[in-house]
């Protein structure tokens, strides 16, 4: 499969926010404004490419020759806590107007499913290493098009008068599935 | 044994290198050394870079308010910043309009010192200083409303404060809430508060907990909900616990302006959660220009009063019996919906809104 082509497919048809629900409470908390939802977008963009990165090489020169492949989910969560924090703290120190971005959602990534998961998947789909970058960053890219296309459709929900009970975050998860199903329509694109 | 002993050597190994390469950046990286923080152009103090504004002005004895333990969410601690201005960050602005971050307005709990950096605050703030006060005693006035008299030991002068002003208390580490002044007589050594439980809530069960001869630590006094020295007539609307800062009004009114009338609109839901009733009465009984309203919301027939109480929201009394709105000052405090249906039947009234003031709980 070419790059550009797991690129895309990470990102549209298999999105991982619509098609996996994955990373779910950021989706659904930080959607209220589009400037919060697309710091959060770049922040797990950013993250989830250095992570599956860092933990690529982890996984294949470090635990698949010594033949610990059991202590992936424990290495993969130490090394995405330990990435995050540095990340912190180089962004805030070097980039300030990144930081002022998406500087407050870097502590909140360390426990994002969708980080977690796409190094998981990794390796489970045995990509190489620049099939790895093209899947995070895909992957990363898909979450972030969800994100702030939900920050989108919720400021227009401002002006509607949905279902009293359904609240807010009701209605958000209906507007997340009829996303999904508008998603599927891209699964034969790519085939 | 290899088997048991590989897998512990890996795990430790990377363990080692993340959270060495963590405390190599944390030294070398995330250091920004000292800072100058300018405050209202007079004041000079050089603080600890990586620090947050609110701490390093509370180290240097500048106390701004706070009622949510600095994490973003009360938009007390908002500050000017006029040289350094930090790009804003998005709970700031959530908090802070547009037109104010424009100019320069942050939360200083959230603004991180990294270099040099001049501040703006109200004059006032610099002279708020930090009270240790012992309990004198604390009472249920309703069955969730307690009034603690507070003795206060340090500073020796005690408090100077102006009727309506609230405090704020320590009431865990970094955690402060607000409470109204609500002493009827003026002393120096010698405050009261009054404060309702909330469920779960960390300073009311806190305030709520302590017992006569416990100690504990104050700031103030804080507010622009004060009595103004003119010569309008007073209208006062409290809704529950919103009496509190009432009382420094009412009585000071009362005591230092002689044409001044007073009218104290009071709401609350059932006649269990009056308090100050009586007091009220003897007040109007004795002075011909303080006029007193109680509205219940819920009016049981077995009350055991035989006052005829006025059924409803307190905006309701305010439309039946306020008068010559063009020439009274409104002070409002309670909780938001009754404020703002209040000052909706103030300004039709013909109250200027500015001469309407108003602290929602
Ligand atoms: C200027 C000012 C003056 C004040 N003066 C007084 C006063 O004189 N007497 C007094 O009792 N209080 C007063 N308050 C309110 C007080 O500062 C606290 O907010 C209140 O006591 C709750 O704090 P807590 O720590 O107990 O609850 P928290 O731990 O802060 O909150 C616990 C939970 O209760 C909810 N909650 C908070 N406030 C209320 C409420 N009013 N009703 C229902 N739920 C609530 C919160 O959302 C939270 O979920 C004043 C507030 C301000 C801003
Ligand atoms: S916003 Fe509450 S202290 Fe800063």
């Amino acid at each position: 499969m070419s790059l550009a082509l797991i690129v895309l497919a990470s990102a549209i048809t298999n999105n991982i926010a619509l098609t996996y629900f994955l990373g779910m409470c950021p989706f659904i908390a930080i959607s209220k404004s589009l400037r919060g939802a697309a710091g959060m977008g770049l922040a797990v963009t950013v993250v989830v490419v250095i992570t599956t990165t860092v933990n690529y090489f982890a996984y294949r020169f470090v635990l698949v020759p010594l033949r610990l492949e059991f202590l992936a989910f424990v290495v993969f969560i130490m090394s995405i806590a330990g990435i995050v924090q540095m990340l912190e703290i180089l962004v805030e120190r070097y980039f300030p107007s990144l930081y002022s971005i998406f500087g407050i959602f870097l502590p909140l990534i360390t426990v994002n499913c969708v980080i977690l998961a796409v190094s998981l998947f990794m390796v489970l789909r045995e990509y190489t290493f620049w099939g790895t970058v093209a899947y995070s960053f895909g992957s990363g890219l898909g979450w972030m098009i969800a994100i702030t296309a939900m920050a989108g459709l919720r400021k227009h929900l401002a002006f509607s008068s949905p279902v009293k009970n359904l609240g807010d975050a009701g209605i958000t998860i209906v507007l997340a599935g009829l996303m999904a199903l508008a998603f599927l329509g891209f699964q034969g694109m790519l085939a | 044994m290899t088997a048991f002993v590989i897998p512990l050597v890996v795990m430790n190994g990377i363990a080692v290198i993340i959270f060495a390469l963590i405390m190599l950046l944390k030294t070398f990286v995330a250091s920004y050394g000292s800072c100058q923080l300018v405050v209202n152009g007079s004041k000079t103090f050089t603080v600890q870079g990586g620090t947050y504004l609110n701490k390093a002005l509370f180290e240097n004895k500048v106390y701004l308010p706070s009622a949510c333990g600095g994490k973003g969410t009360c938009g007390f601690c908002k500050v000017q910043v006029t040289e350094g201005i930090p790009d804003p960050l998005p709970v700031e602005e959530i908090l802070i309009n547009y037109k104010d971050i424009r100019q320069g307005f942050r939360l200083s709990c959230q603004t991180k010192l990294r270099s040099d950096i001049s501040i703006e605050i109200p004059e006032e703030l610099l002279s708020i200083r930090e009270y240790r006060g012992v309990i004198r005693s604390s009472d249920y006035v309703t069955r969730d409303i307690k009034r603690i008299g507070i003795h206060i030991d340090e500073p020796k002068d005690g408090l100077d404060f102006k009727s309506g002003q609230y405090l704020m208390f320590k009431v865990g580490e970094g955690e402060t809430r607000g409470y109204s002044i609500a002493s009827t007589e003026r002393r120096q050594d010698e405050v009261q508060i009054e404060v309702k439980l909330i469920p779960n809530g960390l300073g009311s069960s806190y305030l709520h907990s302590l017992a006569e001869g416990d100690e504990l630590t104050f700031f103030g006094p804080y507010g622009q909900f004060y009595l103004r020295d003119t010569s309008h007539k007073v209208i006062c609307v409290a809704g529950g616990v919103g009496l509190a800062p009432m009382k420094p009004i009412i009585f000071e009114t009362l005591l230092k302006y002689p044409d001044r009338d007073v009218e104290l609109y009071y709401g609350v839901r059932t006649f269990e959660d009056l308090y100050d009733h009586d007091m009220f009465l003897r007040l109007q009984a004795n002075h011909p220009r303080f006029h007193y309203f109680p509205t219940l919301e819920k009016l049981e027939e077995t009350v055991a009063s035989t006052y005829a109480f006025t059924q409803g929201f307190v905006n309701k009394t305010l439309a039946a019996n306020l008068t010559d709105g063009d020439k009274s000052e409104a002070y409002l405090c309670g909780p938001p919906l009754m404020i703002n249906s209040s000052i909706k039947e103030l300004v039709e009234k013909g109250v200027p809104e500015i001469r309407i003031l108003y602290d929602k709980f």
